[in-house]
């Protein structure tokens, strides 16, 4: 686990400069689009740059945290830590679970044949996550360049109006002066912040260059009131530093392991000079 | 004080640390199972042939991650943002959609790939530390009688791994005595056969010895009985293991397989053990040293399943927390320590 913060150095490094965030429409990568459907957040679209070698790479460049359930690998079962209800052990329900959608911008969904593991998307085309029981996203694959206004327009997240932050309606919507409302940063580490092209709010054509959002994104105080309705748990799961329990853990484990080596190894010293004798 | 804990409290206490490890993959918590697994294993076991079982399951769980690592790294399966490497992708056609060979290799999915062989390497862990403290033909006498009809296969599935750590043990030395010390690669093709081998024969003969016992004895039956008892045990049977994999697909068909397969297990140990009667040498009884054992098992299982859920994070890679519940839950497991019989024989 001490190979985190380097290999998330690693990943800064590898996917390069982070994409202008003036380009949801005119993403250089692969454009993600995430449907939180009943969840509540409503929609959000994120980049990612480069060609990700995978949709889950697409995904998580994108700037969307994810986890997978334990039996199914390769089988997302949270997406920004929701739904929290799912224990991620065995593939969720075919009600309520995250499908996958290929799309073409400015065309429509297609349904994935593939896992996302194992689909490659092509730079320049849009990838959908929808919640739910395998309705297509929301809203239809972001065009090229022509509308960079228009977009957030469609659909209004229905459940919304249920989410305890009321100020906030329309988060799916990125409005034009705030921080990057749609990314799932706010307890991300540094670097891999930086990584995920900024997303959400690239529909605002002039929004400032990515790493300057990404930093305002990760002081969790201002940014909270606006997105803590929307991402609950990847909150709470990333806002602790160095956790206390890993350090704690690791060094009740050594302290077991050595005491254990040296009581085998003294039996084994008096078993063999018993033997001897 | 020389008597053993009961072998079937060791196989509790080692199912309630599976249990914890069964919950989800997060490497902390795994961590400390192996950790408390072998540091119990270490102190509590008795000088017996079966004794370095912890050991051998270990490496076999080391194996097992090496193998889970290699399997991710040729046919993937997860991916994340962080490319590490970028392999070489070997092309394959249209219907062979859905399998991918080579590829980037992603720091997520490696971390992804090494939880979740920690995770079966745990299991295994936990089985090993069971086989090094328990007395597994200790524990065939705590069997139900009315089992006979698969006899056989129970006391060979149950004895197999201990008798094949003896018997490694024994080959080993044999060769040692003769003067021939090969090690390595060699060393397996070499002992492999005659290890195999001998702890099956000696498995074989475990169960002729029970069968004379009375255990398995089905002389002097009348052929209704048999037959029902035959007919009920194997369908209980049946039942109890389509309904435990049902269950891990999480459908109601699971639990009334589960609850039919009880039914019917409990009805033919029930009308078996009424006419097969066997004799019984030095009974183990349950005291408070064994319950003390179950319950420290039980008691990591319980706060396990009471705690949060134990999913290692994928994407974005994290450090990875210990939640106090569990973790106190398992420093409870370690109690057997205090109550273990300190005295070697």
């Amino acid at each position: 686990m001490r190979l985190v913060a380097p290999l998330l150095a690693l990943g800064l490094v590898l996917l390069g400069a982070p994409v202008p965030a003036s380009a949801a429409s005119e993403c250089a990568g692969v454009t993600v689009v995430v449907d939180f459907g009943s969840l509540g957040g409503g929609v959000r679209t994120g980049c990612a740059g480069g060609d990700p070698g995978s949709g889950l790479a697409a995904l998580g460049g994108a700037g969307f945290a994810f986890d997978l359930a334990s039996r199914q690998p390769g089988f997302v079962c949270r997406i920004n830590g929701v739904p929290t209800s799912d224990p991620c052990f065995n593939a969720a329900p075919n009600t309520a679970y995250w499908s996958y959608w290929h799309g073409t911008a400015g065309g429509s969904w297609s349904y994935s044949s593939a896992g996302a593991s194992a689909y490659d998307p092509a730079p320049g085309s849009v990838e959908g996550w929808a919640f739910g029981a395998g309705g297509q996203p929301g809203i239809a694959p972001p065009a090229p360049a022509p509308q960079p206004q228009p977009q957030p327009q469609p659909q209004p997240p229905a459940p919304a109006p249920g989410q305890p932050a009321p100020g906030q309606p329309t988060s799916g919507q990125p409005a034009a002066g705030q921080p990057a409302p749609g990314q799932p940063a706010p307890g991300q580490t540094a670097p891999s912040q930086t990584a995920s092209s900024q997303a959400g709010d690239s529909s605002t054509g002039s929004s400032a260059p990515a790493t300057g959002e990404s930093v305002p994104s990760s002081g969790a105080a201002p940014t909270t009131e606006s997105t803590a309705s929307v991402v609950p748990a990847g909150q709470a799961r990333e806002d602790r530093g160095v956790p206390v329990g890993l350090i704690v853990g690791l060094a009740v484990m050594a302290a077991l392991g050595a005491a254990g080596w040296w009581i085998a190894r003294r039996r084994a010293e008096s078993e063999s000079g018993g033997a001897g004798s | 004080m020389s008597r053993a804990v009961h072998p079937g409290a060791w196989w509790l206490w080692a199912l309630g640390l599976a249990a914890v490890a069964s919950r989800g993959t997060n490497p902390v918590v795994l961590g400390l199972v192996v950790a408390v697994a072998g540091f119990v294993a270490v102190t509590c076991r008795q000088d017996t042939p079966w004794a370095d079982s912890y050991g051998v399951f270990f490496k076999f769980g080391l194996a097992v991650i090496g193998i889970r690592v290699l399997f991710h790294i040729v046919l993937g399966g997860v991916d994340g943002p962080t490319v590490l490497v970028d392999l070489p992708e070997v092309p394959l056609p249209d219907w062979a959609h859905g399998i991918r060979l080579g590829g980037p290799l992603t720091a997520e999915g490696l971390v992804f790939a090494l939880c979740q062989g920690l995770q079966l390497a745990t299991l295994l862990c936990c089985v090993g530390a069971a086989n090094a403290l328990a007395n597994a033909k200790r524990l065939l006498r705590s069997l139900p009688a009315a089992l006979y009809e698969v006899s056989v296969a129970v006391v060979v599935a149950m004895t197999v791994a201990p008798q094949l750590v003896a018997s490694a043990r024994s080959v080993r030395r044999a060769r040692a005595l003769r003067g021939d010390v090969v090690r390595g690669v060699r060393a397996v093709k070499l002992l492999l056969v005659p290890v195999l081998e001998d702890a099956f024969e000696r498995s074989l003969v475990l169960a002729a010895a029970m069968d004379s016992r009375g255990y398995g004895r089905n002389a002097g039956l009348p052929m209704r009985t048999r037959v029902l008892t035959g007919f009920l045990v194997l369908g209980g049977l049946l039942g109890l293991c389509i309904g435990a994999y049902a269950l891990l697909g999480s459908g109601t068909l699971g639990v009334w397989m589960l609850v039919v397969g009880v039914v019917l297990s409990a009805a033919g140990l029930w009308t078996g053990s009424r006419r097969v009667r066997r004799s019984r040498y030095r009974p183990d009884t349950w005291g408070l040293r064994e319950a003390v054992v179950v319950t420290s098992g039980l008691v990591a299982a319980v706060t396990a399943f009471l705690g949060p859920d134990l999913v290692m994070p994928t994407v974005p890679l994290t450090a990875p927390d210990l939640p106090l519940l569990p973790a106190l839950g398992l420093l409870c497991a370690l109690a057997p320590v205090l109550i273990a019989d300190r005295k070697r024989t």
